[in-house]
């Protein structure tokens, strides 16, 4: 009982810093924290394939990218400037093409749609899942597991970012989507720089990890959390264990489209970059550094690794040794600290926890 | 027939850099993101010996595999070996190893700190000489064959030869073939279990040094050369069959031309899309590898 | 509702009524025979073992019937059910429980827990997604903990029992599912001379109400919880009668003249 109320005070007390913060930080700073929560969004769905079910996706970064290129296709067309046709359309197109999306560059008629931001905003959550649905299917029904997942969804992101690249006309190519128009929901405008944005990407956050939290508390998360352990046994008790892996894959790909969104919108871009093997892998560092197997952990996770990140970026001495302590930072969490911040807090909470017998339990 | 030959040279270079992974992945069971950082020594090894020692790149051969193999030990001792067992933490660890060795290149192992710059290091692209010899172009049947394509495929042959007699005709690999299928029994029966993975990685390594020399002959050498090539080698070794020699070879041989054909036909970037493609079916409908027969 | 394990299913034909047949069950690895052409009838409330020497075929037989390996011929029967080929899960839910050979437990969850995920008998993804957990043991859960002997460690964590435990939680985790056969491997493997006491008198206290089906290479073991043996040579059946019957079969003497499994016995 104590320990529940140690961990409900602690998420009780991260969610009221995150609310406050904005409150004491200028607007450069209010859009870099932003970021960072949208990046705690995507160790969120980390955690949540990798700590409850032992599902490692090294790419998460494919789900991200497809919900920041979603949402940025439609608010690349919000923008004047890009009516009809997007600005680097233009560059690419045949000398006698029509100047419209429905023929400007080959496939560009797959842009019609994200006129309207809805779809944009609901293809970012969809696609990555439905993405996720049609690998995961093949994956868990063939029983791949452990390492070959981890590899197979590297590659695939692999995959999609050279598509991405490869596809300038109708994508951007290797320079991504820029210069995107502020998300404006029913008449209010989200600023990236001031608190609108922040608000929005910190309430999201809460949504996620609440709705994370209720989900791993049902019997499906215990039933996730067998499965890590040892899939066959859980099997042999009569389970369909590719069914509920396929749903955590689902659910977590879900969770990094709509950081994906959410980070088009606080940074204005959407780059094939968001899709490499580092930003992938970076996202479980981050999650494993708070602790794989606890939600908020993840979320702190993100937040330290980022915010020492860009401090150092910002100071010339440090900046070059940065990427060294994060090198260092990968091994030490590894070797050092397994369970991440979450196992260390963890510890100095539990007191060595007497026994109950059946008696007590069932009074 | 070119482009065979090109496929070929990019077979041969999968096929060192799978075969050290080959050896780490399939005996030991650890994943080194950070061997394509030994390809990344190795090269950077050939761009400094030849600046500042005027060596030759035959004779770099040598040296850059000491090298990368001197760093493949420490690695082991240091960061890899309390993590048997622990495959995907291996994975996580080698990372950081990865981002850190690519880093200390950038900044000139640190001196850039003071102020002091190392010519061939840092964040440039540099080049390595080429003997004359090595750049000569072979007419041979009407075609036209590049002698350092070839003088890669002779290296790749003769390091998988070597690489054969060690893991099957000598102690050194019955033990280590001991350890992989058995670790607490080999241990037990009084195999030094410990050293044979610090030298079987370190080898694993250095043939990866060796890799780095070759690949500097045909490309710019740069701080993140190495990531592209430990996924790429990755990949050869399961599709081969984890622990099989012969098909890590096959493996090798079929991804290089795929690699090599589809870009002649399209782009690079497609060659190795279609690559990453195969390679995920090939996890997929037959991950124990596609040269190996399956039992049970 | 679950039913409690130990009641009676039904009272008629105890001991003629076939729960579990194979047909011509074979599988080949690469040409050798694992199992050949067995067929094996096991009746309802009876508590049959299976011997035979290392490679004979015994733990093959047992991934053939729970699904782990697929037959390379023949067929597996469960009432008037074929359940060859349905896959792992659905042979389980049909009621074929398996206790493996090393308890294979969720050592990071309680004993509670253990017994849940194991006697929970939906199995849907969103069954579960919109149901909890309760934090106390169901009846069933409960009275398959004390028969086991577990009852007073439900909130133990799985790690921290013994090797014993360990096995009689695996299998409390098979009986609270209520199966129409369970089939143990070596049940008694590795424990101390007390332990298997017990596990004996669980076994022979679970025959009758439940059909099991028992892997076991310890004579002494077999003779004290065994009323019907099923000798398995080389794949294939070379015997099947009451312990005394077994020792004075000549085909069997031949086959295991000298070997450790009978002489010790």
């Amino acid at each position: 009982m104590k320990e529940r109320t140690i961990t409900f005070a602690a998420y009780l007390l991260f969610f009221a810093v995150v609310f406050a913060l904005p409150l004491a930080l200028n607007s450069f700073w209010t859009n870099r924290i932003a970021v960072y929560l949208v990046y705690a969004i995507c160790a969120v769905g980390i955690s949540l394939s990798w700590g409850y079910a032992g599902i490692l996706s090294l790419g998460q970064g494919l789900f991200f990218g497809i919900g920041a290129y979603m949402i940025a296709m439609s608010l690349t067309l919000a923008v004047p400037d890009n009516n009809p046709v997007p600005q680097f359309m233009l560059l690419n197109m045949e000398p006698n093409a029509l100047r419209d999306l429905c023929c400007v560059t080959p496939g560009s008629f797959l842009w019609e749609p994200f006129r309207y931001l809805s779809i944009g905003i609901l293809a970012g959550i969809v696609v990555p899942c439905v993405i996720a649905a049609a690998l995961g299917y093949v994956m868990f029904k063939r029983r791949t597991s452990g390492v070959y997942v981890s590899i197979i969804t590297l590659a695939l992101a692999l995959i999609g970012q050279m598509l991405i690249i490869n596809n300038q006309p109708l994508t951007g190519g290797f320079n991504g989507l820029a210069d995107l128009a502020p998300l404006s929901v029913g008449g209010v405008e989200f600023d990236p720089y001031g608190k609108s944005v922040y608000y929005l990407v910190a309430a999201v956050l809460l949504i996620v990890v609440l709705l994370s939290r209720l989900v791993v508390s049902t019997r499906l998360g215990h039933v996730l959390k067998a499965v890590r352990e040892d899939d066959s046994r859980v099997r042999y008790l009569g389970y369909n264990v590719e069914s509920y892996k396929l749903f955590i894959y689902c659910l977590s790909a879900a969770v990094a489209g709509v950081a994906g969104l959410l980070f088009a919108v606080t940074s204005e871009f959407a780059s094939p970059s968001l899709m490499s093997t580092s930003f992938s892998i970076s996202m479980v560092i981050w999650a494993a550094l708070g602790g794989r197997g606890s939600l908020l952990g993840a979320c702190v996770g993100a937040l330290i690794v980022n915010f020492i990140g860009s401090v150092a970026s910002e100071n010339a001495a440090l900046q070059p040794v940065w990427p060294i302590v994060l090198g260092l930072m990968f091994v030490l969490v590894v070797l050092v600290m397994p369970e991440g911040i979450a196992g260390i807090a963890k510890s100095w909470v539990a007191k060595p926890r007497q026994p109950r017998s059946l008696k007590e339990v069932t009074q | 027939m070119e482009t065979f030959v090109i496929g070929l040279s990019i077979a041969s270079i999968l096929f060192i850099v799978a075969l050290g992974l080959a050896i780490v992945y399939g005996t030991m069971k650890v994943i080194n993101l950070a061997h394509g950082e030994m390809v990344m020594i190795g090269a950077y090894v050939t761009v400094l010996a030849s600046k500042h020692l005027g060596l030759s790149i035959y004779s770099c051969l040598p040296l850059a595999f000491l090298v990368a193999a001197l760093f493949g030990l420490a690695i082991e001792v240091l960061v890899v070996r309390p993590l048997y067992g622990r495959l995907l933490d291996t994975l996580l660890a080698t990372w950081g190893i990865a981002l850190i060795l690519q880093q200390l290149i950038r900044i000139h192992f640190g001196f850039a700190l003071f102020g002091i710059q190392i010519d061939g290091l840092g964040s440039d692209l540099q080049n390595v000489p080429v003997p004359a010899e090595l750049q000569q172009t072979l007419h041979v049947l009407g075609t036209n064959i590049p002698v350092y394509r070839t003088f890669v495929f002779g290296v790749a042959v003769v390091l998988g030869l070597v690489s054969w007699w060690l893991i099957y005709k000598t102690r050194f690999g019955s033990q280590l073939r001991a350890v992989s299928a058995a670790r607490n029994i080999t241990a037990a029966c009084g195999v030094n279990d410990k050293r044979i993975n610090a030298l079987a990685f370190a080898y694993g390594s250095g043939l990866a040094g060796i890799a780095g020399v070759l690949v500097s002959g045909f490309k710019t050498v740069s701080p993140d050369m190495g990531a592209p090539y430990v996924i790429d080698a990755f990949l050869v070794v399961v599709a081969g069959g984890v622990g099989h020699l012969l098909g890590t070879v096959l493996s090798a041989g079929i991804l290089g031309e795929v690699q090599s054909f589809v870009a002649t036909w399209s782009n690079d970037v497609y060659g190795r899309t279609v690559l990453f493609a195969v390679v995920i079916l090939i996890l997929l409908f037959k991950p124990q590898g596609l040269f190996v027969s399956r039992n049970r | 509702m679950n039913a409690i394990p130990n009641t009676f299913r039904s009272d008629m034909n105890l001991g003629t009524e076939p729960v579990l047949r194979t047909k011509d069950l074979t599988v080949k690895f690469d040409g050798f025979a694992a199992v050949n052409n067995v067929n094996l009838t096991v009746s309802r409330g009876e508590l049959r073992v299976i011997i035979g020497a290392n490679g004979a075929g015994k733990s093959t037989l047992l991934d053939l019937l729970c699904g782990k390996t697929l037959p390379t011929e023949g067929e597996v029967w469960l009432r008037d059910r074929n359940i060859t080929g349905i896959g792992e899960a659905a042979i389980a839910r049909s009621g074929v429980g398996r206790k493996f050979q090393t308890p294979s437990v969720f050592k990071e969850m309680t004993v509670l827990e253990n017994l849940q995920v194991a006697s929970n008998r939906r199995t849907g993804v969103f069954a579960n997604l919109f149901s909890w957990r309760p934090p106390r043991p169901t009846e069933v859960e409960a009275e398959v903990a004390s028969r086991t002997g577990l009852s007073g460690v439900l909130n133990r964590r799985a790690s921290e029992l013994s090797h014993g435990q360990l096995q009689w939680l695996e299998l409390a985790m098979v009986l609270s599912q209520d199966p129409q056969i369970v089939l143990l491997d070596e049940p008694a493997a590795g424990m101390t001379a007390a332990e298997t006491d017990k596990t004996a008198q669980l076994l022979l206290d679970l025959a009758g109400s439940h059909t099991v089906l028992v892997i076991e290479h310890d004579m002494a073991f077999v003779k004290r919880i065994c009323r019907k043996i099923t000798v398995m040579h080389q794949g294939a059946i070379l015997a099947e009668g009451t312990a005394s019957e077994i020792e004075r079969n000549q085909a069997v003497v031949e086959a295991y003249l000298g070997s450790a499994t009978l002489s010790h016995a």
